[in-house]
C-alpha cells in the first residue's frame, strides 16, 4: 500500500462517515460500516483506477458493503422512538425545536428506500453530479435523477406531516 | 412550459438542467406561485437535509477508523450485524441469581458511594455544592466509574440489563408513568441497563449508556423525583468525570462522563426534548 493510498483513505473519513451516518442512522454502525470500507478498500488498492476520484470509488465500496448486508441479513435500522412531541415553553425552545428539526429530518430519512437515501446523500448533501452519484450507485444517470425526485418528494412530505403533528400536539397543549 | 415535474425541478435545484430548460423552469417559477412554492420547500428540504449531517464533519474521527485507513486495525469488521451484536451484547446473558448478588453489592455501594471521591478531588461549583448536597453527585459519579471500569466482566451495578428490548421496557415500566427513556442512538450510545437509587429521599435512576465513540465515552442519565426548586444546566468536575446538573418541574437531572462539555451540552438538550425537562 502507498502511503498517498492510506493519505487519501484518511482525509476523504469525515464524508465517508458522513454517508454512512445517512445510509446506517446510527453512528456506531455508520462506523462500523466505514471500518469495513477501508479494510475492504485496503485489500483491493490494485482496483482503483488513477485519474478517477478516490472519495467516489470509497463512497461506492461503503454503498456496496451496505447493501450487501441488508440483503444477506436483512438488517433494517432499529425503528427509532418516535420523537417526542414534549415542547417546552420557555427560551430554549428555540434552539431545541432547531435541533429538533435536524432530527426529524434524519428521521424521516431513515423512512426511504436505501437506493433513495444513497442517493439524497450523495447528492443533495455531498454535492456529487448526477453522472458522478450514478457511478457511485452503478447505474444509469436517469435512474439516479427519478430516485432523487421520489427521494426529495418524500422527505418533503414526511417533514411537512412531522411538523404538522408537532404543531398539533404544542395547540393541544397550550390549550 | 406546462408545470414542470419534481424531477425537473429537483434538477433544476441540483443545477442539473441544460440551459434552454432551465430558463423554462425559471420563466415558470417566476409566473406561478405554486410552481415557486413547491420549489422553495424542496430547497429547504434540501438545505435542512445537510444541516442535519454536515455536524459529522467536524467530529473527532474515532482512532479505530484511523488505524484501518492505515491497516493497522485489529479485527476486521466483515460482519456488520455481528459488530453490532458484539459491540452490544457484553452485558448479555447474566443469570438472575447473579442479579440478586448485584443487587447486594449494590446495596452496599450506594452507602459506599459517598465519599467515593476524596474532598480534594471535588470541585463541586457552590451553587451546585448547595442545591447537590454534594454527596448523591459523588456517589452517581462512582458509580459510574465502576459501571465503566467493570467493563465487560461484570455488570454487577445494574439492577436491570437492556440486553433487549423487554429490558428497556421493564426498566419504563418501573419508572415514573411520564417517564421515557432517552433514545441516545443518534449520538451512538446504547442503553445498557439501568439502576435504581434514591437521592435526598426521592426515586431516581442511574441510566448507563455506551458507545464506542471514544470522544465521547461512557454516558450515565439520572433522572430523579426532587421537591426543590428548578435549576438551569449546572457545568461540574468530579474527579476527571464531567458533570451536568439541572432541576425542572420536579425533576433533577444529571449527566455525568468524560466527553467534554460541549457533547454533555447538546445530549443535555436532547434529552431536556426526549422528557419534557426544559
Amino acid at each position: 500500500m502507498s502511503p498517498s493510498f492510506s493519505d487519501q483513505l484518511i482525509a476523504v473519513l469525515p464524508r465517508l462517515r458522513r454517508f454512512a451516518r445517512g445510509l446506517t442512522g446510527s453512528a456506531a454502525e455508520a462506523d462500523d460500516l466505514v471500518q469495513a470500507a477501508c479494510e475492504r478498500a485496503l485489500t483491493r488498492t490494485h482496483q482503483f483506477q488513477e485519474g478517477t476520484r478516490f472519495d467516489s470509488w470509497m463512497f461506492r465500496i461503503a454503498q456496496t458493503i451496505w447493501i450487501d448486508q441488508l440483503r444477506s441479513r436483512n438488517i433494517r435500522k432499529e425503528t427509532s422512538e418516535d420523537e417526542g412531541t414534549h415542547v417546552g415553553t420557555d427560551e430554549p425552545l428555540r434552539r431545541v425545536e432547531a435541533r429538533l428539526a435536524l432530527q426529524e429530518v434524519r428521521a424521516a430519512l431513515g423512512e426511504l428506500p436505501p437506493e433513495q437515501r444513497a442517493a439524497l446523500m450523495l447528492v443533495t448533501v455531498d454535492g456529487l453530479s448526477y453522472k458522478e452519484a450514478a457511478d457511485v450507485a452503478e447505474v444509469p444517470v436517469g435512474t439516479i435523477m427519478s430516485r432523487l425526485a421520489r427521494a426529495r418528494v418524500a422527505l418533503q412530505a414526511r417533514l411537512e406531516a412531522r411538523g404538522h403533528a408537532r404543531r398539533s400536539t404544542n395547540d393541544a397543549k397550550a390549550e | 412550459m406546462r408545470k414542470p415535474s419534481d424531477e425537473i425541478l429537483v434538477a433544476y435545484l441540483d443545477g442539473e438542467l441544460d440551459p434552454g430548460v432551465r430558463l423554462e423552469v425559471e420563466a415558470c417559477i417566476d409566473s406561478d406561485a405554486e410552481t415557486r412554492e413547491r420549489v422553495t420547500a424542496l430547497a429547504l428540504g434540501a438545505r435542512l437535509l445537510r444541516s442535519a449531517f454536515d455536524p459529522v464533519l467536524h467530529e473527532a474521527v474515532p482512532e479505530r477508523l484511523i488505524a484501518a485507513a492505515r491497516g493497522e486495525g485489529a479485527a476486521a469488521v466483515t460482519d456488520l450485524a455481528a459488530a453490532r451484536k458484539k459491540r452490544l451484547g457484553w452485558l448479555g446473558g447474566k443469570p438472575l441469581v447473579e442479579w440478586a448478588a448485584a443487587a447486594g453489592i449494590a446495596g452496599l455501594l450506594i452507602g459506599g458511594g459517598i465519599g467515593y471521591f476524596s474532598a480534594d478531588q471535588n470541585t463541586a461549583n457552590p451553587q451546585t455544592a448547595s442545591l447537590a448536597s454534594a454527596n448523591w453527585l459523588d456517589s452517581i459519579a462512582g458509580y459510574h466509574k465502576l459501571f465503566v471500569s467493570a467493563g465487560a466482566d461484570d455488570l454487577a451495578l445494574v439492577d436491570m440489563p437492556a440486553t433487549d428490548g423487554a429490558g428497556a421496557r421493564k426498566v419504563v415500566q418501573k419508572l415514573p408513568s411520564d417517564f421515557r427513556l432517552p433514545n441516545l442512538q443518534p449520538w451512538g450510545l446504547q442503553f445498557q441497563g439501568a439502576r435504581y437509587l434514591f437521592i435526598e429521599g426521592e426515586p431516581g435512576t442511574q441510566l448507563f449508556y455506551t458507545t464506542d465513540n471514544k470522544a465521547l465515552g461512557p454516558l450515565t442519565v439520572v433522572v430523579a423525583a426532587t421537591n426543590k426548586p428548578d435549576l438551569a444546566p449546572t457545568f461540574d468536575r468530579r474527579d476527571k468525570l464531567n458533570v451536568l446538573y439541572w432541576r425542572h418541574h420536579g425533576h433533577a437531572y444529571v449527566l455525568v462522563g468524560t466527553a467534554d462539555i460541549g457533547y454533555l451540552w447538546n445530549i443535555s438538550n436532547d434529552i431536556a426534548y426526549q422528557l419534557d425537562a426544559i
